[in-house]
């Protein structure tokens, strides 16, 4: 449309649109919300795939006791940079690349509310990534574990430039993260379409409202913990060295690692919240309490930090707060999972690709969730903490919870991105190797933890350990093998999936009300809003059926 | 109706697989699969099982009850036609308040008997309470070593008495390690510039029975009990080769050792105090032992 009428349009020079460099430049200078969430999503895909291959070599090293594929530093340096890169580099930033691309679409908007600041946030994210990979090839990366400990990371028993590099690229990290929070904030709170009250907010965008809030208020925390490390290890001050006070680290660290655990996992109980109504053909049950409930998680999480310090020495009765918060948290998660079920039952579902993700997230977060409530008992975690058991637990609620709803919120959202369906069949077959390879690896991993098995060891003695740890490293290949199946899907079905069109799903959010994928500049016509569904109203009302609420 | 069977079919064939996979691999699998800790010798690593043992019983309700309303969802109301929807009901205030007000009452009972537990045997005061004898723990880079009332000090292996109130402080002049013997207790963390505090009580009953298993295994020089535990808290590139081992003996056969440490403590080099480094004379073998007991 914009190429029609009057304003002679900005003259592109012919030589310049073929130039091969047209497309770099356009990815380079783009303050469009899309492609920077597109961006956002193959950086962050691109990190999931190495530190999955840092997984297998691992793996591999735990296949049989007293292996040596890897010598104990590099394996240190393996498990740092894994867990680091998932956590970090990976299920944030590809949850913010989502939330990129939809929420603006969402709440009726044309655009972030700081474009530019949106592009330099992303910007940063590579750097970011740069600076902590850069280790790899001076000397060595971090080898302290993600959460890099002191005394462990302090200069004397530790001079690797490596520890350096862990700092300031979380540092840079976390400023890109409070950038993208305050964007997501003020364009949530100040643009959305006429109507759009927030309580007709969708569920993912008041998902994303309560992971801006934390990290806007945890995000610094982690940065100071990291420059005080950094001040130690620079100028030899003792706020965490050995004649100093380690613990204190951890509180700072844990006041922003465990909000994080919700930063990773609030977007993805939004996404199932716009996934299962929409397969169900059936409105989400308790939306007030789903709200609610997404703050409650918001406050408890943020006073249950000492959970992951249990075995440090604290005070029993502090110890006790930490316990009745952390098993508080489970109501409201709780509230949200029988939410979740009420709103599938009695539906009329579908299951496809995205809805047996989010099926699978349910079965598999379950079991998460369970596992945390053995963890908050202190007595019970002094037994399990450290161990393989809280490595299993982790990856329950971190793969079978969010990795599972990022691929239900690929397969859902591919085709807006796109225009083109991913395949079903092959999604079909991501979706159960993933299920089965997921659950074979890490549900036998609980009972090396009961039986004594520390994580992070670089290898282990007990022959008894053998046979569970090669089941456990087979079945990680199956699930390696699932995610190659998922690649060949999105490889297949750019070019040659199924023509979209603007709404696939039957959907009920304004994003399925604009072609796929949207134009530049979003809507032709800002929508109007008037309930929690604005799309189906509008098909009831082009159909021309009366509208209830 | 095809579509949905062909589903079943492939979801079928999946779960066959891998039940047959889990059968063919279960005589590997056997040997390491617990359900829970090792057998507990200790006073406070029974009442830690008993909490686990605890959790269990509505964890296993609540696992099987949401896993089987799923798979009743996944069965019952898939879309039978393209232009079905589903039922228009989206809340129901009581219901909601029931599965706001059961979980939370569950966990907080879980909450009040480990705090229970938790004043019982992880206070400070506790670990103080009735002690019969000290050790003092300490983390280096990779080893343990273990000082005694009577001043001297061991590497690698503890020793302990049976039936004895051994009272545990644990510390470390270097970086964090965590000391955790899964048969006796929880871990606790030595971390520099404080001190913790911990406590075992071995049941004398493992001098008659200690399995030669791979947690615990009876030691051949002295008839006493060995447990085998691992540094818990990633310290550096040797953490997977610092090992614990807490040999238990009989009272009697304890106090022989205790006077052969004293005796090649003092002999050497007689410092005056506890030195926190042990001449090299007096770090134990592998099997610490006065064979004939006084």
């Amino acid at each position: 449309m914009a190429t029609v009428t009057a304003p002679p349009p900005v003259v592109i020079p012919e030589s310049y649109e073929r130039s091969v460099f047209a497309p770099v430049t356009t990815w380079l200078t783009t303050t469009d919300h899309k492609l920077i969430g597109i961006m956002y999503m193959v950086t962050s895909f691109t990190a999931f795939l190495v530190a999955g291959i840092f997984a297998l070599i691992i793996r591999v090293q735990l296949a049989q006791p007293n292996m040596n594929v890897v010598d104990a530093e590099t394996y240190n340096q393996l498990v740092s940079a894994h867990g680091t890169t998932m956590i970090f580099f990976f299920v944030t930033l590809f949850l913010t690349g989502i939330a990129n691309y939809i929420v603006p679409i969402m709440v009726g908007a044309r655009d972030m509310a700081f474009p530019r600041v949106n592009a330099l946030g992303f910007w940063l994210v590579p750097v970011s990534i740069a600076i902590y990979y850069a280790g790899f090839f001076l000397g060595g990366a971090l080898n302290a574990g993600w959460t890099g400990y002191p005394p462990l990371t302090s200069r004397q028993f530790n001079p690797s430039l490596g520890v350096d590099l862990w700092t300031l690229s979380l540092i840079v990290w976390a400023i890109s993260g409070i950038m993208a929070s305050v964007n997501f904030l003020t364009t949530i709170l100040a643009l959305r379409a006429p109507g759009m009250d927030l309580l007709r907010l969708p569920l993912f965008v008041w998902a994303q409202i309560s992971t801006s809030l934390l990290l806007l208020i945890v995000g610094a925390p982690l940065a100071g913990a990291m420059i005080l490390t950094e001040i130690d290890r620079q100028f030899g001050t003792n706020f965490f060295t050995s004649a100093g006070r380690p613990v204190l680290y951890q509180h700072l660290f844990w006041f922003f690692g465990h909000p994080e655990v919700y930063i990773m996992i609030l977007p993805g109980f939004g996404m199932i919240s716009e996934i299962i109504p929409v397969f169900s053909r059936k409105r989400i049950f308790g939306y007030e309490t789903m709200v609610l409930a997404i703050f409650g998680i918001v406050f408890l999480s943020m006073g249950v930090w000492a959970h992951h310090m249990f075995t440090v020495g604290l005070n029993v009765y502090v110890e006790t707060a930490f316990m009745a918060m952390t098993a508080l948290i489970a109501v409201p998660t709780g509230i949200k999972f029988f939410n979740w079920m009420a709103t599938a039952w009695g539906g009329a579902i579908e299951f496809t690709t995205p809805m047996k993700f989010a099926f699978g997230f349910l079965a598999t977060f379950l079991i998460g969730g369970i596992t945390g409530v053995y963890l908050s008992a202190v007595p019970v975690d002094t037994q399990l903490h450290q161990s393989y058991y809280v490595v299993a637990h982790l990856h329950y609620v971190l793969f079978g919870g969010s990795v599972f709803t990022i691929f239900a919120g690929i397969y859902y959202w591919f085709p807006k991105f796109s225009g083109r369906i991913l395949n079903e069949r092959l999604g079909n077959w991501n979706f159960w190797t993933m299920f089965v390879g997921f659950n074979g690896t890490f549900l036998v991993m609980h009972t090396l933890g009961l039986d004594g098995m520390p994580r992070r060891i670089a290898t282990y003695a007990r022959q008894d350990w053998a046979g569970t740890n090669f089941f456990i490293t087979g079945m990680s290949f199956l699930l390696a093998f699932s995610v190659l199946l998922f690649l060949i899907n999105v490889l297949y079905s750019r070019r040659h999936g199924l023509i979209a069109g603007p709404d696939p799903w039957d959907g009920n959010t304004l994003e399925w009300a604009t072609s796929s994928p949207p134009p530049p500049y979003n809507f032709e016509r800002v929508p109007v809003v008037r309930s929690l569904m604005p799309l189906r109203d509008m098909k009831l009302a082009a159909a021309g059926k009366e509208i209830t609420h | 109706m095809t579509g949905l069977s062909r589903r079943l079919r492939v979801s079928l064939a999946v779960i066959i697989a891998v039940t047959s996979v889990l059968i063919a691999a279960s005589p590997t699998l056997a040997n390491g699969l617990s359900l829970i800790f090792p057998d507990p010798v200790s006073p406070n690593g029974r009442d830690i099982y008993g909490l686990y043992v605890l959790i269990t019983y509505p964890a296993i309700v609540i696992f099987v009850g949401v896993e089987v309303v799923l798979l009743y969802i996944i069965l019952r109301f898939r879309r039978k036609h393209p232009a079905q929807f589903g039922a228009e009901w989206h809340g129901n205030t009581p219901l909601e308040i029931v599965w706001t007000i059961i979980p939370a009452l569950i966990v907080a009972y879980i909450a009040l008997v480990s705090f229970q537990v938790l004043v019982k045997d992880f206070s400070t005061e506790a670990a103080n309470a009735n002690t019969d004898m000290n050790v003092a723990v300490n983390g280096v880079q990779f080893t343990w070593s273990y000082t005694y009332d009577e001043g001297f000090t061991v590497q690698n292996e503890m020793v302990v008495p049976v039936g004895k109130m051994v009272h545990m402080t644990f510390d470390s002049d270097n970086v964090i390690h965590s000391w955790w013997v899964p048969a006796l207790t929880g871990k606790t963390d030595a971390v520099p510039g404080y001190t913790n505090q911990s406590w075992i009580k071995v049941d004398p009953s493992v001098l008659t029975n200690c399995p030669n298993g791979n947690d615990r295994h009876p030691d051949e020089a002295t008839g006493g009990c060995v447990f085998h535990g691992e540094c818990a808290e990633l310290c550096g590139a040797g953490h997977s080769q610092m090992q614990i081992d807490v040999l238990v003996l009989p009272q009697s056969q304890f106090d022989a050792w205790v006077a052969t440490q004293k005796a090649k403590a003092t002999a050497p080099s007689p410092s005056p105090k506890p030195s926190p480094r042990p001449s090299p004379s007096a770090s134990p073998s592998a099997s610490p032992s006065p064979k004939p007991s006084p």
